[in-house]
């Protein structure tokens, strides 16, 4: 374990830079803050989109970030992001952390651990930042911890989701995961034993336990539309995995051989891990933003059976058991980690402000109230909290309604009927990426002209709109 | 049980034949010289029409999904696991339906799995004919000389010495591996091949087919059930390092490229059921019939099948169009005899458009190993609309696109004197507004 | 039959050697390649040229055939030296086969990267007078044609310029160049010509110190590996030459002869300062045994540097093991690692001190347990780069270690090794290349010598599946 923690803390270092700069990043943490705010302010979760966006006022909407965002808005106003930050390192390092501690208890050794850690870490570095799902894998290590203990405690795992599902959608994941695991349970003991009985008990009571948040029902059915839903082509995370994306090939896929090359279900012994590997499989290859999830369910099992080809007593183990070996590590693990603070803390991609907030706050102030089109839906998130400009589609993108999604991909892939769509809307500015297409659309359109540009980010407004100076910047 | 994988492939074959279109690569296949079968099939398909064609591969299909339960039968596994083997295999199969040269691949591969594993002269020289027959045929080598170089090194790694039997394996290896080389894309004759196992669709501007394209697909599905299956017991159950290896290198191309996935399903399925059995198989036995009785029982139905499909369908040559090619935009802009050079969105898409229209030449093709760098760089950055991509278009000459009619491309150069020639209803041909 | 095999093991070695030779040349034309010097965050990464040198560099070139070529048919050719190894033809026959592999490598037709004229660069200035350890020209009033190609090929401020080996290493490029007289082309024939004369030194070295139950000839046929063909022979590079004198150092400390042995793993250091490990080994292992041969050995290693120094002084004005250790951006695991990390380039070298760690605290290790059979492998996982030549320090093992797992897996190394030249000659030395590189590079080595040690024991599933019932 002590080497793990060497290599979990190298992860905590690169994840502790991330969090620290996340909010120059993210374009989600301005619609969670506003989404905080409103709660903080109205003291209920708003059920409906409101006119801070012009297509889909009056849309129905389910929160499911609330206490999230209730949390993000709380610490914002005192100044505290940073503890935020700090919440989501440890949520990350955490889970981990248990992942490591689960491979212990499963009597994998300590290369083994070790190895399966560094995978885990892998799995969840481009997928990490101020996020609730990070959360959500410390409820999903939780979860699968108490499934491995395997005793009195397991119904805390109850508790754990409940919560889970306060902070992120993904709890839907968990009644599929200990379903999955009491039905493993049940082929092993063919019987219906006490345990299976257990185990039964506790799939059911998450599935009731999903359902205790202020939204009650409408959580299960959100995540059950959102698994069918024509949005998820638009946002990055719901992209299917490939070879190339690093958190498949250096975490998720090294898991996967090594369950592969030893197997872990047979014979009858573990068909609860066999379970939970099909899933795991299933869930990866559906969505990127499943990898952490399936490298946290399949990382103790590779960590058990890779254990039987470099068992505890075997020489490398040995080493590694040193104490020399263990202050050396040490040290390098305190060096590398500030090698990395010290170097992203300076390097314009982490520590930079990659977010058009600039553009935002300057098309602000150009008087009158603006219907504004973002090319990235995420950065109209920065608008809501202006009140003179409403979005086309910005971050919270579930409530919006399919016709709305259907333009605005219309428009974001340059179809012919962009300029329609835009028309059709009454949109009279647009903020684009420099380099992509839709730039290059308007940049030859002769009834809009180039309001901000800067290195990264230009706005587009209609001859039309009234604009006191030119304001090329 | 006895006959579920029998039965498993009857049904596999004919979705096959109900499944009636064919590949994009089957036009560059067809007509490629340093294939046999290209011009075989080209003479089936004048003399017997394109029924018999299309149940043909539908035959070879089904033989090759027997061939890989026979594989584990000879193990001395028992008929359920051989069926378990035929389902994981036909899921992986079914993505790759089309009349092409495909079923001539799965069945050689399947094939030189089963001889791999035999020992003696007959089954080293069978593989070797094998193997050459497959490289003129097919153009599969390359992944001959894959799983022969990796059944080398699984027995010599089990076997410690450089026994007669892997001797034998090194034969085969040495063989396959010079066959596999001459099937490169820039050997003496200029072969392209099974596409080099499909390595090349990594190359920027290639052709790539992913496994996994989102939701719960029949690819995803295929993959995951050979997967799980194989997690659950383990590759490494009996012993066989060459197995291992097969697996994974499997495994890796299937990830590469989708086109793969046949492969991984009829050569690891087998693999990842064995190793099942071998939990649950008290005594192994071989089968007690000889091949060639087996063989004749085949035949009898695959000709009994053939005749079925042909008889109930007219004799015809030209063949349906998959509806993913756009032939009426590439009929229309051949339809002015002059000379063009034409950008597919999909590179598939242009498979053939110079072998049916001679006056066409296409930027980037599905053989993206031959395209050279500047027209798979104008390729990816056209479809991406990304850097100086017009002039990267006006220096490769292409004065037509074909794309999606809601790509941005379209977009961008209808607003720059494009114009949109003619629409099949999901794509779009354009041509400069100044060519008349 | 195994003779057959021997036989057919022979052909294959020398057929695809030949085959590789020919086809390589007739593959080079119409090869474009980018004539381009470009610095690489604070790297200086190498330069690349066309084809307009006597013997081309293949460099950062849009021809992927060259280099799978070399790939495919050196893992071939390693293919029939293993076999060949295993069923030693007769004598005749391997010699055959020896010149073969050498003719082809002589007469290569490119090489990957700009060494060989860097070497010429060193060696022409320390012949004209110059110091190949300063960046500045040769103070000479008619230089010489060559030394002005050299000039042009690496401009002021090129990496190539200061010459990173020790006075040995220089001694040997100022002797070719001298040799060679005012013709490049000569040159590289004439360091290929060089190198393959100590190939053969070494493979009649490798006769004297291998271990009882590996044969004479066998022994000698170790050095006839590809790798050694190619790197050292066809593309000039001077590992070769220190390979020699550590076999020479160790024949002598077989001899008895400790203090000739310790001048000689001095004199290796100066080729390349790895070799400076030979003789932690030495002075631990006479410390155990004998003091008098440990004095006697620091006493000839201290009086051959002085001596070396000396003379270096006095003929290159300055006296020095070589400079830095080359970077590839991305070549090392510790840089691989702080890139996944999103960590600058600027840190790279911080990385490389992780790493170098790492290296430093295993060969220490490796010296405390007097492992000294696995030095090699350390050493080479220390290394910031990973370069293909640089395999070669493995080949010697296969025939001088008794251990079969060591001798796998160095076969397995440096067989692999080759393709590491694709990324250079292709020019993409990305992350994602050089890590499917790395990988192969570390864990095909470490996979064959764990697989040799699990079928030997008891325990491993070949056994399982021989029981009757699973």
């Amino acid at each position: 374990m002590k080497i793990a923690i060497a290599i979990i803390a190298i992860f905590c270092a690169r994840f502790l830079m991330g969090a620290w700069f996340y909010a120059g990043h993210d374009g989600d943490l301005a619609w969670q803050q506003w989404l905080g705010d409103y709660v903080l302010h109205q003291h209920h979760l708003p059920h409906h989109l409101g006119h801070e966006t012009f297509t889909a006022p009056g849309a129905p909407w389910v929160p499911q970030e609330w206490a999230f965002s209730v949390l993000l808005a709380w610490l914002d106003a005192h100044g505290r992001f940073a503890v935020l930050a700090g919440l989501s390192v440890f949520a990350a390092a955490a889970s981990l952390a248990l992942v490591a501690y689960r491979s212990h208890r499963r009597g994998a050794s300590t290369f083994a651990t070790a190895f399966v850690t560094v995978c885990t870490g892998f799995a969840m570095l481009q997928a990490f930042g101020v996020r609730a799902q990070i959360f959500g894998w410390l409820f999903l290590s939780i979860v699968l911890l108490v499934l491995d203990l395997e005793n009195e405690w397991t119904f805390l795992g109850l508790l754990a989701v409940a919560l889970w599902a306060n902070v992120h959608a993904s709890a839907l994941i968990a009644p599929a995961v200990i379903g999955a695991w009491a039905v493993g349970t049940w082929i092993e003991d063919r019987a219906w034993t006490v345990r299976v009985e257990r185990n039964m008990v506790l799939a059911a009571g998450s599935l009731v336990a999903v359902c205790l948040t202020p939204l009650l029902w409408h959580l299960p059915l959100y995540a059950v539309n959102l698994e069918t839903s024509a949005i998820r082509s638009a946002i990055a995370e719901w992209q299917p995995p490939d070879l190339l994306f690093p958190g498949l090939s250096w975490g998720l896929l090294p898991l996967i051989a090594i369950c592969c090359y030893f197997g872990i279900a047979a014979p009858r012994e573990r068909w609860r891990d066999g379970m939970l590997f099909a899933l795991a499989a299933l869930i990866a290859g559906i969505a990127v933003r499943h990898i952490p999830l399936a490298a946290m369910i399949i990382a103790p099992m590779a960590a058990q059976r890779l254990s039987s080809s470099v068992p505890a007593h075997s020489r490398i183990n040995a080493v590694l058991q040193e104490h020399v070996t263990q202050a050396f590590v040490y040290v390098c693990s305190a060096f590398v980690c500030g090698i990395v603070i010290l170097n992203l803390a300076h390097l314009p991609q982490i520590s930079g402000v990659t977010l058009p907030k600039k553009a935002i706050v300057t098309l602000a102030t150009v008087p009158g109230t603006h219907n504004l089109y973002c090319e990235d839906f995420a950065w109209c998130s920065l608008a809501l909290e202006q009140p003179n400009l409403r979005t086309f589609l910005d971050g919270r993108c579930d409530p919006f309604p399919a016709r709305v999604w259907k333009d605005y991909l219309a428009v974001e892939r340059v179809t012919p009927a962009w300029a329609r769509v835009l028309a059709h809307w009454n949109v009279d500015s647009v903020l684009v990426s420099k380099t992509n297409s839709l730039a290059q659309a308007l940049a030859l359109q002769r009834n809009w002209h180039l309001f901000y540009h800067d290195r990264h980010y230009e706005i587009f407004v209609r001859d039309d709109v009234q604009i006191s100076q030119a304001r090329v910047h | 049980m006895r006959y579920f994988a029998a039965i498993v492939s009857f049904a596999v074959a004919t979705a096959f034949a109900a499944y009636a279109h064919l590949l994009p690569e089957f036009l560059v296949q067809l007509r490629d010289p340093n294939l046999l079968g290209g011009p075989l099939f080209a003479a089936l398909l004048k003399a017997f029409g394109y029924a018999f064609v299309l149940g043909l591969c539908a035959v070879l299909t089904g033989a090759a999904m027997l061939l890989a339960g026979y594989r584990i039968r000879l193990r001395g596994a028992g008929s359920t696991y051989v069926a378990l083997a035929a389902v994981l295999a036909a899921i992986c199969i079914t993505g790759r339906f089309g009349v092409s040269l495909d079923p001539v691949g799965w069945i050689c591969a399947a094939a030189f799995a089963v001889l791999l594993e035999r020992k003696g002269r007959a089954a080293l020289a069978g593989s070797l004919a094998l193997v050459l027959m497959w490289s003129l045929v097919q153009g599969g080598a390359p992944l001959a000389a894959l799983l022969a170089l990796l059944a080398f090194a699984g027995a010599w790694i089990d076997g410690r010495r450089f026994d007669a039997q892997v001797r034998e394996k090194a034969i085969v290896a040495a063989g396959s591996i010079v066959l596999g080389l001459l099937q490169l894309h820039a050997a003496p004759w200029h072969a392209y091949g099974a596409h080099a196992l499909y390595l090349d669709s990594l190359l920027p501007g290639a052709q790539r087919d992913h496994l996994w394209t989102g939701g719960i697909g029949i690819n995803m599905l295929g993959f995951c059930g050979v997967l799980v299956a194989a997690a659950w017991y383990g590759v490494r159950r009996r012993g066989r390092s060459a197995d291992a290896l097969q697996f994974f290198a499997l495994m890796l191309l299937a990830m590469i490229d989708a086109r793969n996935l046949p492969y991984f399903g009829l050569l690891a399925a087998p693999i990842a059921a064995d190793a099942a059995a071998s939990y649950y198989v008290g005594e192994r036995a071989v089968p007690i019939a000889p091949f060639m009785g087996y063989a004749a029982a085949f035949a009898a139905c695959a000709f009994t099948f053939m005749a079925t499909i042909v008889s109930t369908e007219p004799k015809v040559i030209l063949w349906p169009e998959a509806a993913q090619q756009p032939a009426a935009l590439m009929q229309r802009l051949a339809a002015d005899r002059r000379a063009h050079r034409v950008l597919c969105e999909q590179p598939r898409w242009c498979d053939g458009a110079h072998d049916v229209f001679s006056n066409l030449r296409d930027l980037v093709d599905d053989r993206a190993g031959w395209a050279d760098r500047a027209s798979l760089l104008a390729q990816k950055d056209a479809v991406d609309t990304k850097g100086a991509w017009r002039s990267q278009l006006a220096r490769a000459g292409v004065d037509a696109v074909i794309a999606k009619s809601d790509a941005n491309i379209v977009a961008l150069l209808t607003q720059t004197g494009w114009r949109a020639e003619r629409s099949d209803g999901m794509r779009v041909l354009l041509i400069p507004r100044r060519t008349q | 039959m195994k003779r057959a095999a021997s036989l057919t093991a022979a052909a294959a070695y020398c057929g695809a050697l030949i085959a590789l030779a020919v086809w390589s040349a007739r593959s080079l034309h119409g090869t474009a390649c980018q004539d381009v010097y470009f610095g690489y965050h604070q790297l200086q990464a190498r330069s690349s040229t066309g084809l307009s040198l006597p013997v081309p560099v293949v460099q950062m070139c849009d021809n992927h055939t060259l280099p799978l070529l070399l790939v495919a048919f050196a893992l071939a050719a390693c293919a029939g030296w293993a076999i060949m190894l295993q069923h030693m033809p007769r004598k005749w026959i391997a010699a055959l086969c020896a010149c073969a592999g050498l003719g082809c490598a002589i007469a290569f037709p490119y090489v990957p990267s700009t060494d060989p004229y860097a070497y010429a660069l060193y060696g022409y200035e320390a012949a004209h007078g110059a110091t190949p350890y300063a960046a500045s020209h040769a103070r000479t009033s008619d230089r010489s044609r060559a030394l002005n190609e050299l000039y042009r090929l690496f401009p002021p401020g090129s990496s190539n310029r200061v010459a990173n080996y020790g006075p040995v290493a220089v001694l040997q490029y100022q002797a070719v160049a001298f040799a060679a007289g005012d013709s490049l082309r000569r040159f590289v024939i004439f360091q290929r010509l060089c190198n393959a004369a100590l190939l053969v030194l070494l493979a009649w070295l490798l006769r004297f110190v291998r271990p009882p139950q590996i044969g004479r000839t066998q022994a000698a046929w170790a050095a006839f590996h590809p790798l050694m063909l190619l790197e050292s022979v066809a593309f000039g590079h001077g590992d070769i030459l220190m390979l020699v004198l550590l076999c020479a150092a160790l024949a002598a400390y077989r001899k008895g002869l400790p203090a000739l042995c310790a001048a000689l793993i001095v004199l290796g250091a100066e080729v390349r300062l790895v070799a400076a490990l030979g003789l932690a080994v030495l002075f631990i292992e006479l410390g155990r045994r004998d003091v008098r041969g440990l004095v006697r050995s620091v006493c000839a290693a201290a009086a051959a540097f002085a001596g070396t120094a000396a003379a270096a002084m006095v003929v290159y004005g300055k006296f020095t093991f070589g400079g830095a250790p080359a970077i590839e951006a991305f070549s090392s695991p510790a840089i691989l690692a702080f890139d996944a990390f999103g960590v600058s380039m600027r840190h790279v070298g911080a990385g490389l001190v992780v790493q170098a760690a790492f290296g430093l605290a295993l060969i220490a290790a490796l010296l405390r347990a007097r492992l000294y059979r696995y030095l090699p492998f350390a050493a080479l996982a220390a290394l910031p780069i990973m370069r293909a030549w640089y395999c070669q320090w493995l080949v010697p093992m296969i025939a001088l270690d008794a251990d079969r797992r060591v001798r796998v897996a160095a076969f397995a190394a440096a067989s692999i090794a080759i393709i590491a030249e694709y990324p250079a000659m292709t020019a993409q030395s990305d992350a994602p290349t050089w890590g499917v590189i790395l990988s192969l590079q570390w864990l095909l080595p470490a996979a064959a010598a764990l697989l040799c040690e699990w079928k030997a024991s008891p325990h491993s599933p070949a056994a399982a599946a021989a029981s009757p019932s699973t």
